[in-house]
């Protein structure tokens, strides 16, 4: 290796070994408190890639992609002006004359040294342990090796040795890789650290139960390589021969043909060991010793993570190390106020599926201890609560196949909290639990143990203007780790501003942290036009199939561009997407719109020739109007082209907007009618068409008081009277009926107009997603006095507003089958398969009352087995 | 393994699905605005419908079988809404329920989906 290392400045160096988790984790505290300014800051890598996220390295076997664990930001890095030194291991340190050696053999002096070099998996001295089949669990490196191995075809059976958390861990990994999979631990149970006996033998059947088979007590003694055997009797039937076999010191033995020991870790102390005179402490059983200040007995040398030993402990968790990075880049500033103290590994997981939680003495260690069980053999649950001998004050606790208390029973043991008078009734199943409500907790409670972050952070963190949880998450780091605290955050953000007097909204959903109501102002006010550019300033992560509808109806609500332009199509419901009702089988009902329920023959023959036509089963509809069911999607656009010719229009029955008025026949045949129902209805029907709302809007007009068009069950309801119209507003059919309100009366059409113009934009404005007016109405604080006040007497002076913006809508008003079937490029998404002009043959329909429905599974099979015959 | 050439990747728009007929089978082929593309089966077994390439994109963070919280994307069923991953085809909806899976791929201008006929 030729010399890379050149010095850009006369600044002191900051050296830094290791690249892991916490070393990098260092680098960032460093930048942050602009360490970078006064240093040369110089890292050094063993592996070949920067940081990554070893905690997730298992993910890995899914997706093989390893920028998907990148950790580290090279352009921050380079912007520090950070020299890292990839595949560089530092081979020697003199503490005294203050320089380190690379592998290259460079000499490097530094003003400040950090060790950051981890552990190293430990590999039990077994003869036979070189061969190629063994493995070891700790770098992308060896989770190469393992999949080249295990990916062999005569590779069929695997053995992890060591039962602790990461040997279950890689037993998954096994599993995964399709190998039939053994776990073979030394002592007489799994989990020795965490769980205590009756735990481990649970935790045991229930990983059996899943196909992995386990050994404990068994001591290896001897690898055998079968490799010669294997290809002498290649010519032969040596099918299940392995490639290994294990030797036990019970006089048993196991096949496999691969092996990943995961047995424990050892803190990396290479570089010391080889060189007492490096002038550099180890602990009695290797790692290197610090003090509270992660100061190694060394002047200006630290030690951080894993490599790291603080009062006889070391820890195996990156929570920990991350703490001592922070402490030790203050530390360098100057700053002393910081300390390690120790820190909790109470751990909770889900190990193959089975969830398991280990909190504080696990195994009633601690003197006069009382423990509490719960053990559940049928279920696969057992639950362990260690009290102090006064029973007030939790201990620890263990919890198998059933996690549901973990947060609860922590909460109570990080917190000395006072224990219930029957401290038993938190582990027991259907009894009332004493909920740990945030209220409760000190303000010192820690709520991220990853970051240390605790409820007073939080609360002050809000106090200070962070509202959402994306905020609390940016300013304090909560739940960016494990993730594990989110559910506590998120309480506490809401407890905190609930305290603060807020009213605490219900997100829209994971993406973006404001209601529907929030974000219709957002995208009103800020012209926003696209989902991606909302996601962008005001949302996270990917959007789904809650907020991309929503913000594809509030968009439409307030421009009404076009559903089907390109930045708008993805966002819209499978309804929305193909512009018809998506049905059971997969295929589309047509559903053209007959405002007012009024038609001509001539078009009532159009919609019976192309039902006729394209085969599909004709319903009159609830809403006076036509339905044609059982379209396939490429036949959609020749049966609405047929349409469109005819003078049809979409009906929306697939939109969330309006969909029928209903109205009666009104005056002009009726004896009793005193006005034109129908006329009306058709004004309404027209202007309306198109505009997308919150929910449905369905209205109904009706010539008399006899209302026949049921106009009081509608969400605009207008019935006829002597002295002109009556309005009802917020009725509703469905599920939950309700009976529209009298909103007022004896208006002329031009008032109820007016009125529904700004009732519907004011619903818009204001409604939460998915709500119908009646439960919106219900919603509204001041109840229908205050509807009235703001659209009759125009309390919130916004009654022009509204007005203009509902006629922006109808003015953009489109029929989008009429722009759909014009434009070649839309078309093409109307077929079934992408490179085959072919059908589903999964539809398949039978005939029932002289027309088409779809089969069911029976009569598939049976149409399918008559064909073959 | 066979490799298909299905489509052009300008045929799927970011952030929809198309579907595929490959070898008899049907595959969901998604892309995201990323341009990542995912491939799993268009056979929806809740609705017992060939949809699936029809449903929605979205993204969450779920608890994977290590316990640890993991960034996932989802294709939801545009009929009864539930969610499967696209990367391991599991439902996040049903632990029982895993859809196979395709290698997918493209070249700026070609959609290639792998497909072994054993499965
Ligand atoms: C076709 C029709 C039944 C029929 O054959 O008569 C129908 C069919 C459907 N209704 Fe309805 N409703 C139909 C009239 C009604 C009526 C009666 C009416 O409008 O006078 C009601 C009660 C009145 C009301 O809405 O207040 C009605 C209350 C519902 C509800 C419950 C709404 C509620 O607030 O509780 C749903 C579910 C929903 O929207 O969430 C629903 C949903 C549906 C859906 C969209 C269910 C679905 O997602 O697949 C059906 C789709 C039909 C399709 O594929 O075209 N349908 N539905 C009627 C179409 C009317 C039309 O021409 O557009
Ligand atoms: C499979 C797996 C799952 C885990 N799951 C969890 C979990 O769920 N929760 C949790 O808290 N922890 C978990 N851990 C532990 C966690 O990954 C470690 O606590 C963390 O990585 C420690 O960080 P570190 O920087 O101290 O060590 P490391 O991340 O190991 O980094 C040390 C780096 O220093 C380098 N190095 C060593 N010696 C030298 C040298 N002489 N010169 C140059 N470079 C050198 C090494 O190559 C290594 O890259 C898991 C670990 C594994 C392997
Ligand atoms: S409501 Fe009934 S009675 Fe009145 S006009 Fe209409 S149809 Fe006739
Ligand atoms: S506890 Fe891990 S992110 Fe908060």
């Amino acid at each position: 290796m030729s010399s890379t290392i050149v010095s850009t400045t006369n600044k002191a160096k900051l050296v830094v070994i290791g690249n892991g988790m916490v070393g990098h984790h260092f680098v960032e505290r460093a930048i942050e408190q602009g360490l970078h300014d006064k240093f040369e800051i110089h890292v050094f890598a063993e592996e070949d890639r920067p940081a990554y996220d070893r905690v997730y390295l298992s993910s890995y076997f899914e997706h093989k992609d390893i920028s998907k664990l990148n950790l580290v930001d090279l352009s921050a890095y380079a912007a520090a002006q950070i020299q890292l030194h990839l595949n560089q291991r530092i081979v020697d340190i003199d503490a005294t004359n203050q320089y380190i050696i690379t592998e290259a053999g460079e000499q490097i002096e530094y003003g400040e040294l950090v060790l950051a070099t981890g552990s190293y998996p430990f590999v039990p001295p077994i003869p036979g342990r070189e061969h190629p089949h063994c493995h070891v669990y700790r770098t992308i490196a060896d989770l190469d090796d393992i999949l080249a191995i295990a990916e062999r075809p005569t590779v069929r059976k695997g053995v992890v040795v060591g039962g602790g958390l990461l040997g279950l861990e890689a037993a998954k990994a096994l599993v995964t890789l399709g190998l039939e999979t053994y776990v073979v631990e030394f002592a007489p149970q799994l989990m020795g650290v965490q769980l205590d006996a009756a735990g481990g033998e649970i935790l045991k059947r229930k990983i059996e139960a899943l196909g992995v088979k386990v050994l404990t007590g068994k001591n290896t003694q001897a690898i055998i390589d079968n490799t010669d055997a294997l290809s002498k009797n290649r010519n032969n039937t040596s099918e299940d021969q392995c490639h290994l076999t294990m030797q036990f010191t019970d006089d048993t033995s196991l096949d496999t043909d691969m092996i990943v020991f995961s047995a424990g870790i050892r803190p990396q102390d290479g570089i010391i060991k080889n060189n007492p005179e490096c002038g550099i402490e180890i602990g009695a059983r290797g790692g290197i010793l610090i003090d509270e200040q992660c100061r190694t007995n060394a002047a200006h040398v630290y030690a951080i993570g894993e490599c790291a030993v603080w009062d006889n402990k070391i820890f195996g968790l990156v929570a920990p190390g991350y703490s001592m990075a922070s402490i030790c880049a203050a530390q360098i500033t100057g700053d002393q106020s910081q300390t390690f103290t120790g820190a909790d590994m109470s751990t909770k997981l889900k190990l193959m599926g089975v969830d398991v939680g280990s909190i504080g003495d696990a195994h009633g260690n601690s003197a006069d201890s009382l423990s509490y069980l719960y053990q559940n053999p049928a279920e696969g649950i057992y639950k362990k609560l260690v009290t102090t001998p006064d029973n007030k004050r939790l201990l620890g606790a263990v919890l198998v196949g059933d996690t549901e208390d973990y947060n609860n029973l922590l909460q109570l043991y990080l917190n000395d909290i006072d224990l219930p008078a029957h401290p038993e009734s938190l582990i027991l199943p259907n009894v009332e639990k004493p909920k740990m409500g945030i209220e409760n907790l000190p303000d010192s409670a820690t709520i991220c143990s990853c970051y240390n972050v605790t409820k007073g952070d939080i609360c002050a963190a809000v106090e200070n203007g962070a509202y959402s949880i994306a905020e609390v998450k940016s300013c304090t780091s909560a739940g960016t780790g494990c993730g594990g605290c989110a559910p506590m955050v998120k309480d506490t953000l809401s407890y905190q501003l609930t305290t603060l007097g807020f009213e605490v909204n219900n997100d829209l959903c994971e993406h973006f942290a404001y209601t529907r109501q929030e974000l219709y102002s957002l995208i009103r006010v800020h012209g926003i036009r696209t989902f991606d550019a909302l996601l962008d300033e005001h949302g996270n992560g990917h959007g789904c199939e809650i907020c991309k509808p929503t913000v594809a109806s509030i968009l439409a609500s307030c421009w009404n561009d076009y559903v089907l332009k390109p930045e708008l199509t993805p966002l819209q419901d499978s309804n929305d997407y193909y512009l018809g009702n998506i049905q059971k089988d997969g295929t589309y009902s047509v559903v053209p719109r007959v405002p007012g329920g009024e038609i001509t023959a001539d078009k009532l023959i159009i919609l019976g020739q192309v039902a006729k036509e394209f085969n599909l089963y004709t319903k009159i509809t609830g809403g006076q109007r036509v339905d044609l069911f059982g379209a396939r999607l490429d036949q959609l656009p020749d049966i609405w082209t047929q349409l469109v010719q005819a003078g049809f229009e979409t009906g929306h029955a697939y939109g969330k907007s309006l969909r029928t008025v209903k109205s009666c026949v009104g005056n002009n045949w009726c004896r009793y009618g005193v006005d034109d129902s129908v006329g009306l209805a058709l004004t309404l029907e027209d202007r309306y068409k198109g505009v997308r709302s919150p929910h449905k809007i369905k209205m109904g007009v009706s010539g008399c008081t006899r209302e026949c068009a049921e106009a009081q069950s509608k969400d605009f309801g207008i019935i006829a009277t002597e002295n002109g119209w009556n309005l009802f507003v917020c009725g509703n059919g469905g599920m939950t009926p309700r009976h529209g309100e009298l909103f007022a009366t004896d208006l002329d059409s031009d008032t109820v107009i007016k009125y529904i113009d700004r009732i519907i934009m004011f619903y818009i404005k204001t409604a939460d997603k998915l709500q119908r007016t009646s439960k919106w109405r219900e919603s509204l604080e001041g109840g229908l006095e205050y509807l009235q006040a703001v659209i009759i007497e125009d309390s919130l002076g916004i009654a022009d507003e509204l007005e203009a913006q509902m006629q922006l809508l109808i003015d953009n008003y489109v029929c989008e089958w009429k722009a759909t079937i014009t434009d070649s490029e839309k078309l093409k998404r109307f077929r079934h398969f992408v490179n085959s002009e072919q059908g589903d043959d999964n539809v398949v329909f039978v005939t029932e009352r002289e027309q088409i429905r779809p089969a069911t599974d029976t009569e598939k099979t049976q149409i399918l087995v008559t064909e073959l015959a | 393994m066979t490799q298909y050439t299905v489509c052009r990747l300008e045929d799927i728009l970011p952030e929809t699905g198309v579907c595929a007929l490959i070898d008899g089978k049907q595959v969901a082929i998604f892309r995201t605005k990323e341009t990542k593309l995912f491939a799993l089966d268009n056979y929806d077994p809740f609705s017992q419908a060939n949809v699936l390439s029809r449903g929605l994109i979205g993204g969450t963070t779920i608890t994977n079988a290590a316990g640890l919280s993991e960034a996932v994307l989802y294709v939801a069923s545009p009929i009864y809404k539930q969610r499967f991953n696209l990367v391991t085809g599991q439902c996040l909806d049903d632990e029982s329920i895993i859809l196979n899976t395709y290698k997918v791929d493209h070249d700026g201008s070609d959609v290639t989906v792998k497909y072994n006929l054993q499965g």
